[in-house]
Order: structure tokens, then sequence, then C-alpha cells
């Protein structure tokens, strides 16, 4: 089935079966591998993209659920809040192995756009849909804070933050 | 159906990157010729591997090869460090690249916390000696003594003369060199370190912070194809029927085949079961939903976890092997005024790394290219050398970055999955696990009976301590029938309990495994750790103690304890000698940083400490109780693990180990039932979630003696130092693992 998807700003055609979820159209017809598949079923969070600027599981939203949206995926996080917290999570060294990261730092920037200021409370409400096996917990916390931060006090310019 | 294998002639594929020092890797620039001999022939002497370690460009870039796997612990940033330091070179001009599986390299395989702890020495005899050769070429050029010229921060300086040249200026000359003996190298002393001892960021933060690192789960091909294999539910049960008519219908589904039938002992030997191929991962996992397969027994259908806990719990009662015994524990035993015992059980651990096990292969006529997950990749590369009968030379094994490994990747079978497939196919295949493979098919940290007894004279001084221990053994990996704790696995505690005691024994009992069981992150130090910690708190209470000070009384006075005394085949003395004085000091670290002598009703605080790997580590854990509810407040874990080389992913191991050992400790466990793994992803086995993660303190202790393990021995402390706090905070013993069976958590 032809579906036609706005992904990062740019309008792709992919021809798929139906019911095939996100996550395998971006990672193997479109070639988008930073978002990756950590479970199916919408339990790890590793798969997070945005849909309209919500997070979503594309493990589990069914491509064509997504027609006439518009999709960002890590690599197409331009937003300042989304440089904010890649930026947040460069000067931590938050990450260990990194194969969850693009799912927390989607959702990441999803909250902080949400909650600019938000509490642990709120990250762990926020975030608790994202597994770690690593265990970067401690930093992803100290990330977010940082993170919003970083969105108040600094500008961004075309390389990212400065 | 279709029986492997039909091996097709394909075109060379273009390289996709990560290979380039094996194909032209050298010290210095310079031309080479017979480099692709020299790779193959074996190294003996550490600056003969010095061309496959170290490169430094006329643009005066250096870089520096990482031999070791990553997979979150932080090699690929703390090794480089080592050589950087050393060879005096200018961080910020140095690029990583990761070594493909060859043993030119040494070891790469990558478990046991081995990398920096065995890897150190030699990677500073290497930096050193590169180092010495662009003094030795300076020198040349001025012609002054080599002595004169001092290597400092990726240049080389004549102070008499003022004159300096860059690296990159001296590259050429230095590489024609001879590489001068070990002899004539000089290592630093710690107080010139530049990088050693600090915290430098991972190289490879900002790709993966950006979606831009590549996972082996990443590697596309051209006309790559996707494949997933249904697996026989129960290990070493064969296919008897299949019928793969509406699978082959789903669309993408391009091909239906058998992988062969596997006799124990399984090893890493592939999976018998079957793929489905699809031009998706998507239509891969659709396909395989349509089989319908039918599966014979095997010599694990009659066997289960819980019978054979309850078997081991009977077993335990009485006598065992004994493997080791000081003094006359029975004697003592038997004039004790008071004899105290417990038994602790701990359930079987599947390891979950975020990412599943993954391989993609392209295999053409009598060669191959592999990208694996893989934390052992020489081994994968003879393994699969010999299962398609291609020349070891011929056989190229590529390690992208792992996402997760815990000891599940150090087992290649699915690796040798992928090759077999590919083989088929005669097309690249990327072979992934779903979750529900990774889960269900597993190498299992062991199920677990251990049961203490202790006797203590009328002063209430311990006078005996005997474990008995039960699980199955690794071992049975590799030998039929092999049903008792080895040697690596007893010496990560029975024998290497550092408590000062004058009578003690330890025993084995057998335990019949019911699945594949392997290496867990801290293997069994987990299930020794907890024991033995959890029972030192019980005995606190039977003396009337508070548990710092019944632990520093058992630990006694400050020594260096023969391994001989302790019956362990422990190699380590000379470098690491068995010291309770450390032992003692992360002890007193925990509880002097932590409120651990605080009183709170409905918390409590818990201690533990163990030595492994060789490397003492120290936990203080506070937990509330509210109701129902367990909460783990804080957790404070302290390390000595000698020289550290960056102490953020020293940290960042800390903070990891804490957190993996509370997800088993709350609410890991795996139940087989007829020889079949019940549980199948997240919502069944959970892992710990951001909502449930305490405050975590580390401590790292200053030193400058060698290195040693970092990335497993803190694991041990952590599930004990809870138990302890929610003793502390109830009055309550729970010595049964996971807790959720008793609180919310
Ligand atoms: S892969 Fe989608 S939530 Fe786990
Ligand atoms: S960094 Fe490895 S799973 Fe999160």
């Amino acid at each position: 089935m032809q579906l036609q998807l706005l992904i990062n700003q740019q309008q792709k055609n992919v021809d798929v079966e139906p019911d095939m979820p996100l996550l395998w159209v971006l990672r193997d017809h479109l070639g988008l591998t930073g978002t990756k598949y950590g479970c199916g079923m919408a339990q790890c969070g590793a798969c997070t993209v945005h849909l309209d600027g919500s997070p979503v599981r594309s493990c589990v939203l069914p491509a064509q659920a997504a027609v006439g949206k518009s999709i960002t995926t890590i690599e197409g996080l331009n937003s300042s809040t989304g440089k904010a917290v890649q930026k947040a999570w460069d000067d931590l060294n938050v990450v260990q192995c990194g194969f969850c990261q693009s799912g927390q730092i989607m959702a990441a920037a999803a909250l902080l756009e949400q909650k600019p200021n938000p509490t642990d409370a709120d990250i762990d409400n926020a975030m608790s849909g994202n597994i770690c096996r690593c265990a970067t917990y401690v930093r992803i916390r100290a990330g977010i804070h940082r993170a919003a931060t970083l969105r108040v006090n600094t500008t961004i310019s075309a390389e990212g933050l400065v | 159906m279709t029986t492997l294998r039909k091996l097709t002639r394909r075109a060379f594929l273009a390289s996709v990157g990560l290979t380039g020092i094996a194909a032209g890797g050298l010290i210095l620039t310079g031309k080479h010729t017979g480099l692709q001999n020299r790779l193959h022939q074996q190294f003996h002497k550490p600056p003969e591997k010095l061309y496959l370690f170290i490169q430094i460009g006329t643009d005066n870039r250096v870089t520096l090869v990482c031999h070791r796997v990553e997979m979150g612990q932080g090699v690929r940033t703390s090794l480089p460090m080592i050589l950087a330091d050393e060879l005096e070179a200018d961080w910020s001009l140095v690029d990583v690249v990761q070594a493909p599986g060859d043993a030119a390299y040494g070891n790469q395989y990558t478990a046991g916390s081995r990398s920096v702890f065995m890897g150190y020495e030699l990677l500073r005899q290497l930096g050193a000696t590169a180092r010495t050769m662009l003094e030795q070429a300076a020198a040349s050029v001025w012609s002054v003594s080599a002595d004169e010229c001092v290597a400092r921060g990726h240049r080389v300086e004549h102070a008499a003369s003022g004159q300096s040249l860059s690296y990159g200026e001296l590259a050429e000359l230095a590489a024609k060199l001879p590489i001068p003996p070990v002899s004539q190298v000089r290592l630093k002393n710690p107080a010139e370190f530049r990088y050693i001892g600090k915290a430098i960021p991972s190289v490879d933060s900002t790709d993966i912070v950006q979606g831009q690192a590549q996972y082996t789960s990443d590697i596309t091909l051209p006309d790559m194809l996707y494949a997933v294999v249904e697996h026989a539910p129960v290990i070493g049960a064969r296919l008897q029927s299949l019928d793969d008519s509406a699978a082959r219908k789903v669309p993408g589904v391009v091909d239906v085949l058998v992988l062969p039938v596997q006799d124990f002992p399984m090893a890493f030997k592939p999976l018998h079961g079957v793929a489905v191929v699809a031009t998706s991962s998507w239509a891969a996992l659709q396909g395989r939903k349509q089989l319908r397969c039918t599966w014979s027994d095997s010599q694990y259908s009659n066997r289960g976890s819980d019978q054979l806990q309850a078997d081991l719990v009977e077993r335990i009662k009485t006598p065992g092997d004994v493997l080791r015994r000081q003094g006359d524990p029975d004697a003592a035993l038997a004039s004790a005024a008071q004899v105290i015992d417990a038994t602790y059980l701990q359930p079987y651990l599947a390891h979950a790394p975020m990412e599943p096990p993954v391989a993609v292969a392209d295999v053409r006529w009598n060669s191959c290219r592999l990208w694996v997950s893989s934390q052992d990749p020489q081994n994968v590369r003879h393994e699969i050398a010999s299962l398609l009968n291609i020349p070891l030379h011929n056989v190229e094994i590529n390690v992208p970055l792992l996402g997760g490994g815990f000891g599940r990747k150090a087992k290649g079978d699915f690796c040798a999955q992928a090759a077999l497939i590919a083989a088929h196919m005669g097309v690249p295949v990327k072979l992934f696990w779903s979750r529900e493979d990774d889960i269900r098919f597993g190498y299992y940290h062991a199920m677990s009976v251990m049961h203490l007894r202790a006797g203590l004279d009328a002063d209430k001084r311990i006078t005996s301590w005997i474990l008995r221990a039960a699980y199955p053994s690794i071992q049975s990996l590799y030998t039929l029938g092999a049903n008792k704790p080895s040697r690596g696995e007893i010496d990560l505690g029975a024998n290497g309990c550092l408590f000062t005691i004058p009578n003690t024994q330890a025993e084995v009992h057998s335990a019949d495994e019911a699945a594949r069981i392997g290496w867990f992150r801290s293997v069994a130090s987990i299930q020794y750790g907890f024991a033995h910690n959890c029972f030192a708190d019980e005995i606190a209470s039977a003396r009337g103690l508070d548990p710092f000070a019944n632990l520093l009384s058992l630990i006694g006075d400050d020594r260096i304890i023969d391994p001989a005394e302790l019956q362990m085949d422990y190699p380590h003395q000379q470098q690491h000698p068995i010291d309770t004085a450390r032992f003692k000091r992360v002890l007193r670290r925990v509880v002097e940083g932590s409120g651990y002598h605080a009183r709170e009703a409905n918390a409590g605080w818990g201690l533990a400490v163990h030595f492994t790997f060789p490397t003492s580590t120290a936990a203080a854990t506070k937990v509330r109780i509210d109701g129902k509810r367990l909460i783990v407040e804080e957790v404070h874990v302290a390390i000595d693990c000698g020289q550290v080389v960056n102490m953020d992913s020293v940290k960042a191991q800390l903070e990891g180990s804490v957190i993996f050992a509370l997800a088993f400790a709350l609410s890991g466990r795996i139940d087989i039932l007829q020889g079949q793994v019940q549980q199948t992803n997240f919502h069944d086995y959970p892992l710990l979630r951001i909502n449930q993660c305490p405050k975590i303190f580390t401590y790292v202790e200053e030193s400058h003696l060698p290195p040693s393990g970092v990335g497993e021995p803190a694991v041990p402390v952590i599930a004990p130092s809870l138990a302890n706090a929610i003793h502390a905070a109830t009055g309550k013993r729970f010595r049964q693992l996971p807790l959720n069976a008793y609180f919310e958590v």
C-alpha cells in the first residue's frame, strides 16, 4: 500500500503493508535507524518518536495512522528544546550503551515542551515508560533539569546550541 | 521446507567501513609491505603489536584502536585514554577506531570486568613505545641525543635549542625506526598522567544523542533480507512437523528454512528452529506468527524451576561435597553455645540487554563478513569458520556498538544462526531476535539455594561458618551432566569469603539445569554476596551488635590473606593481594558518607561488602516502608578498584550496577515450567524504571595500585544491603528474591 508520510519535514512515499508499524517503516524502508526496537509492545520506549509534537511508541503505531501528521525522529530533532536535551546529555555524559537514548531524548524533549521546568516527579511521570537497561536514570533526571536551564539561557545557532 | 545450505557466489560488496585498521593499520604513516602477513602472525611481545593500536598521520591526527568491545561500559574511551596518555597525545587530535575480531589484537573477549584490569600495562607500554620512537625521530632530525628530546602534548621538544616538531611532522620518520625494546621505554609516573584518572566524556556520546551511532541492528547492506527464527519451545526439542504455507503467503516473506538440530551440550551452537526470511523485519515477524510447528520433547521437558527449588531446599539440608575446610567446623558447631542457620533463594534471571541479539551476515563463496552484537568476536570468527568451512582469514568480524551485553552477548549462538541463513540465501541477512526470543531463549543466570550455618560461643564470638551452595553450573553448557558448581563459579564467593573465622567449610550440592546457563553481570558473586551478607546481618542480630560493628569484627584485623588459606585459585595475588584493610575502607566509606547511623520510623539502613573481580565494594542502602510499599530511597556505593582510568565511567558503572541489581532484587524472576521459560517481555520480566530509581551516591577510592575490575564488582552488594535495610525497618528477614513477592515495588 502506498503511503505518504511527513517525516522530519520531508514528504516520503513508501510502499508497505498497511498494518506495518511506523517503527519498521522508519528503520527498514527509510533507513532512519536512530529509532530503536526494544520490545515491540509499548513497554520500553526505545522506539519513541513525535507525532505532531507528542511522544508516541512507533512500534505499535500503524504507519497508516501517521498519514497527514508530522513525524519527528531523533535524526530530525531540530527544535531548540531538542538541541538543549542533546547538549545536556553530552555535557553530563548520560549515555552508556546508548541504545535506549534516542527514545529517552525524544521523551525528554516532549516533556520539556509541555513543562519547561519539570520537577523530579514530573520527570518520573513522563519518563517511566522508557527503560534503560544500563540504568542511566540518575543522569537522565539531571540531564532534563540541565536541558531546562539551557533552554532558557541560550540561543540556538545553525550549528546547534551556543 | 528447504534445508540448508547452498552457497552462492556473490559480487563483492562495497565496504561499509569500520574495518579500516585491519586492512591498513600501521604505526605512523609510511609504507609497510606484507602487512596482511604480519596481521595474522602470532604476537607475543607487546611492542610488535604497536601498529595495530596506534597510527599517526602526517596531518597530525592520531588514530587509536579500541580492541575490546564497547557495550556501554566505556572501553572505547578508557582504553584509548591509556594509550593517549603514555603517548602524550592531545586528546582533541585523537580518533578512535574499533578493531575487528582478530587474534592479532590479543584478548578481545570482553567479559569479566577485564578490559582495563588486564589491559592497562600492555596499553601503557604501547603508548610509551610510540612516544619513545617519536622522541628518537626528533633526535635524529636535530642530531642530538634522544634523552634531550621530550614528547609533550603532541609535540617533541628540545629544551636546549628551543626547537619542537609536531607528531605529524615526525610520523614518517618515526615509522622507519625499529621498535625499541621494553627496557628502553619509560612509563610515566602517576603524577605525569594527563588523562588517566580524569573524567573524560564518551567518544560516542554525540553520535548517540543525534541518533547517528551505528549498532549491529542498524547495519544495512544492499539487497539485505531480514530473518527471525521460531525456536523450539524447549531447548533441545526437535521439529516434528512444519506447515509454512500460511507464512509463505505473508507479503514480504521470501523463504522459510529449518536451522539444523543441535545436540546437547548446547554451548554456543546456533539454536535449532524455523527461520522466516523476508524483505522487512515486520514481514519476518508476521510470517513467523503464521508458522504451524510441532516439536518433540527434550531432556529439559520434565524440568522446571519451582520443582528444582523445592528439591534443592531439601537437598541443602544434607551434607554436600566439601570444597574447602579450615579448622574443625563440626567440633566447633558441636560445642557452640548457639547455632543459627538460614537458607537464601534466588531465581533464574535473564540479561535482557536493550538491544536483543542481532547479527548481519554476508556469506559468499569461501568468504564471509559479519557484523555482530557480540562480546567475543574472535570466538565468533572461529565458530563461523568451522561452521561454514571457510578459512579463518576469510572470515571478517566487525563489531559495531553493542546495545548492552551483560554477558548474554558473550555467547555467539545467534551469530552462527545469521551465518547459516545468509549462506543459504546468498544475499546479506540481518538475523534479529525479538524481545520474546531474548527473554525465552537466553543463557540464564542460575537460580540458587544457599544455606549458611554458624556457631557462636558463650561470648558471642563466631566460631564456625558453613556454607552449602546448590545451583546449576555454567559448566552444563559444555559438559553433559555437569551439575555442580565449577571452580570459577566457586571462587567468586564460596572460598572468597573474607571474614576471619577459625573454622569454616564450603560445600556444594548437585543441581540439574532446565535451560542454558550463562554468565550474567557479576556471575555467581550474586548469590554468594547475597547469602554471606544477609547471614552476617542475621549474626549481628544474634550477637546484639550493630551490623557495621559486626561486619568489622567479622573481617578482623588488617591483613593480607593468602589465597592458599582460602583454598582458592587466585592468580592475581602479586598485583592484587587480598587485603582486608581495603575491604574495611570501602565499608567505612559508605557508612561515613551516608546517614547510616540515623534512626527513623518505618525506614532502615542495610550494609553489605564483597570482594570479586578482584575489587572491594560496599553498599549502604536506605529503604522506607509505606504500608505494602517498599521504597528504596538512597544507595551509597563505594569501590576500591586501584588506579582509576576514566573517573566518569567508573561512576557510571557504579550507578548502573546499583540499578541492575535493584532490578533483579525487586522484580527479576524467570520461571521455567516443563522446560519452557514462562516470561516473554518487559510486562512480565520487569526492569527497573526511572520512578523506582533511588538517589545514588558513589565513592571511588583514590589509588595508584594496579587497576582491577569495575563493571561487575558492585552488583553483588546491592541486594543484600537492601534486604538488610528492610530488616532494619521492619524487623523481618526476607531471604528469597525477588522482593515483589512481599511488597509493592
Ligand atoms: S520498542 Fe516500542 S516501546 Fe519498546
Ligand atoms: S544506555 Fe544502554 S539501555 Fe540506556
